[in-house]
């Protein structure tokens, strides 16, 4: 049952008109970021490396992933629940959490799908311009990445509950604002502001076990002590928020928004 | 007598800009089982909270809603369930088949079973071909009744309808009604809420009626209407003083311009009334029953009797 719910879920992304918006952004904007890679050779020898030309590419993939979470994590039901189809579901004999679950799980799987659209395209890029190995720490870069993601998912998924998606947007682009005081408040020169500054960064779900994407393209080792710690940060708080969003979901009360 | 639906004590208040509204008041009854139930009320009358408390959509603040025995906050409470919402509305992107059989798998239907219902649900609906066709292309009649098929699709013990024929032709409507009926015949329970009191008057075996939260009355139908007064309105020309002399000695009379309405209360009182109209000469023009209807009876009881039709 959950996974009906979670095809469902999918094959409703898919007719999103906001989710085409989405693709056609990532494709004007990778435009860009996949030509320094493309042309790396023929740039100043030695003036850029071809780790580096990769960066921009990645860091699109990044930040256009956390926008992908945060659009899945408020729409996961709170578009069924505006629709009032939410209802017909429900009226099924589905426990709200299996309800729930089903849905989030149909938002990740257009997660990984677009993860997997991005690692494909790099992985081509690399291979047919670069040829040499993928390194061996790409997975677990992955892997951080996926919960860092996660963790935006269940943001977005626990402010679709106090209100509309508009608010719910509004609310996570403060927590992005929390994290960029927190960056200012660590670098200034008393201590008690920088300890602000770690609030407000763990506060933003933010950290600073940050990707050393040059070090994982360099295959450098010492790079993934910080990915592991990394991950498990994400992931905590990734449960954190799913747990929250569940619980406020299986007390709220269905009403036909449209009856 | 097997009951389907049971309130027990049902209390909900809801908090509105700080104020307290209750919107059931210790709600009590019950529906048994192969019966089709009206649920009557005005707008705001606690009807669709009853329902949603009923699903599990919301939750009492006192009191327990059971169905075919399970306390309604269980999900199992729900397997045997068919619903219906107020405003019937679902992805548009679906084609009604994959619609019917996605809440077919959801309802624990047998996949081997789910194609031969669907084309059975489409054809009994009048819309055999519809199962091709997106629902975003559907007419509001068709989406309404591509829902009414999703209630029925895991062939449900209880079905619970809120406004089943809102959006629909008179076709459409009668075609719903026969429909319920034969579904009654086979022992299922309909619980239906409706503002079309004709629709109630034609296929309702009880009815409930509730207002302000509170339920006034929940009876049979005809124990309803035979509790509720009829009166007779005969509308006649007299042709002289003498007839409209002696019908005032026994019942009330209203003269304007040449037209007399006299009034009674019982049939014998009408009988006596026709009767001395031909005898004592005057032209009838009409005679028309009051009274006993659902609608004066609801009127009633919801203290809006200024509007019933014997005013």
């Amino acid at each position: 049952m959950i996974n009906e719910l979670a095809l469902h879920r999918l094959s409703k992304l898919r007719s999103s008109k906001i989710i085409w918006v989405f693709i056609g952004a990532c494709v004007f904007l990778a435009l860009p970021t996949i030509l320094p890679i493309i042309f790396v050779d023929q740039m100043a020898p030695g003036s850029v490396g071809a780790e580096s030309a990769a960066a921009p590419f990645f860091m699109l993939v990044n930040f256009m992933g956390h926008i992908a979470a945060l659009i899945l994590g408020i729409t996961t039901w709170r578009i069924d629940y505006r629709d009032g189809t939410l209802l017909t579901f429900a009226a099924r004999p589905i426990a709200r959490i299996e309800l729930l679950v089903g849905k989030i799980i149909g938002s990740l799987y257009g997660l990984l799908i677009y993860l997997f659209i991005a690692v494909a395209l790099y992985a081509v890029i690399h291979l047919v311009f670069f040829r040499f190995a993928i390194p061996g720490v790409a997975p677990l870069y992955l892997l951080q990445l996926l919960t860092a993601w996660l963790s935006t998912f269940g943001l977005g998924l626990l402010f679709s509950n106090f209100g509309n998606p508009l608010l719910a947007t509004f609310l996570a682009a403060l927590y992005w604002f929390l994290s960029i005081m927190g960056n200012i408040f660590q670098q200034l020169p008393f201590q008690t502001l920088q300890v602000i500054g770690d609030v407000l960064k763990f506060l933003s779900i933010d950290n600073n076990r940050t990707y050393s994407l040059d070090a994982i393209l360099k295959s450098d080792i010492s790079s993934v002590s910080p990915i592991l710690s990394g991950i498990g940060y994400y992931f905590a708080w990734s449960v954190l928020l799913l747990s929250l969003s569940i619980l406020l979901f299986n007390k709220r009360e269905f009403i036909n928004k449209r009856s | 007598m097997t009951v389907a639906i049971r309130f027990d004590n049902v209390r909900k208040t809801y908090r509105e800009r700080g104020n307290r509204k209750e919107a059931l008041k210790g709600l009590s009854f019950e529906v048994p089982s192969g019966e089709i139930v009206g649920f009557l009320g005005p707008n705001g009358a606690g009807k669709t909270t009853a329902m949603h408390i009923l699903l599990d959509f919301i939750q009492a603040n006192e009191g327990r809603a059971e169905i075919l025995g399970i306390d309604s906050r269980d999900p199992r409470s729900r397997e045997q369930v068919g619903f219906l919402p107020e405003i019937f509305n679902f992805d548009g992107f679906l084609k009604g088949e994959e619609f019917l059989r996605l809440f077919a798998r959801l309802g624990g239907a047998k996949q081997s079973q789910v194609t031969g219902r669907i084309a059975e649900l489409l054809e009994i609906l009048d819309m055999p071909t519809a199962g091709g066709i997106k629902i975003r292309n559907y007419s509001k009649g068709m989406t309404q009744k591509i829902g009414l098929a999703q209630a029925l699709i895991a062939d449900p013990q209880v079905l619970i309808l809120d406004e089943p024929t809102s959006g629909m032709d008179p076709i459409a409507k009668a075609r719903i009604k026969q429909l319920l009926q034969k579904l009654r015949s086979q022992g299922k329970t309909v619980f239906l809420s409706t503002h079309i009191l004709s629709d109630i008057e034609d296929i309702a075996d009880r009815v409930a009626i509730i207002n302000n939260g509170e339920l006034l009355a929940v009876e049979k139908l005809g124990v309803l209407l035979n509790s509720e007064q009829s009166s007779y309105r005969i509308a006649f020309q007299p042709h002289g003083a003498e007839v409209i002399a002696l019908l005032q000695a026994r019942l009330s009379v209203s003269i304007e311009g040449d037209i007399a309405t006299v009034t009674s209360q019982n049939r014998a009182d009408k009988d006596f009334a026709l009767e001395t109209i031909l005898r004592h000469g005057g032209d009838i023009i009409g005679v028309k029953q009051t009274g006993a209807s659902l609608l004066n009876k609801f009127l009633k009881l919801v203290e809006h009797e200024e509007l019933s039709d014997d005013k």
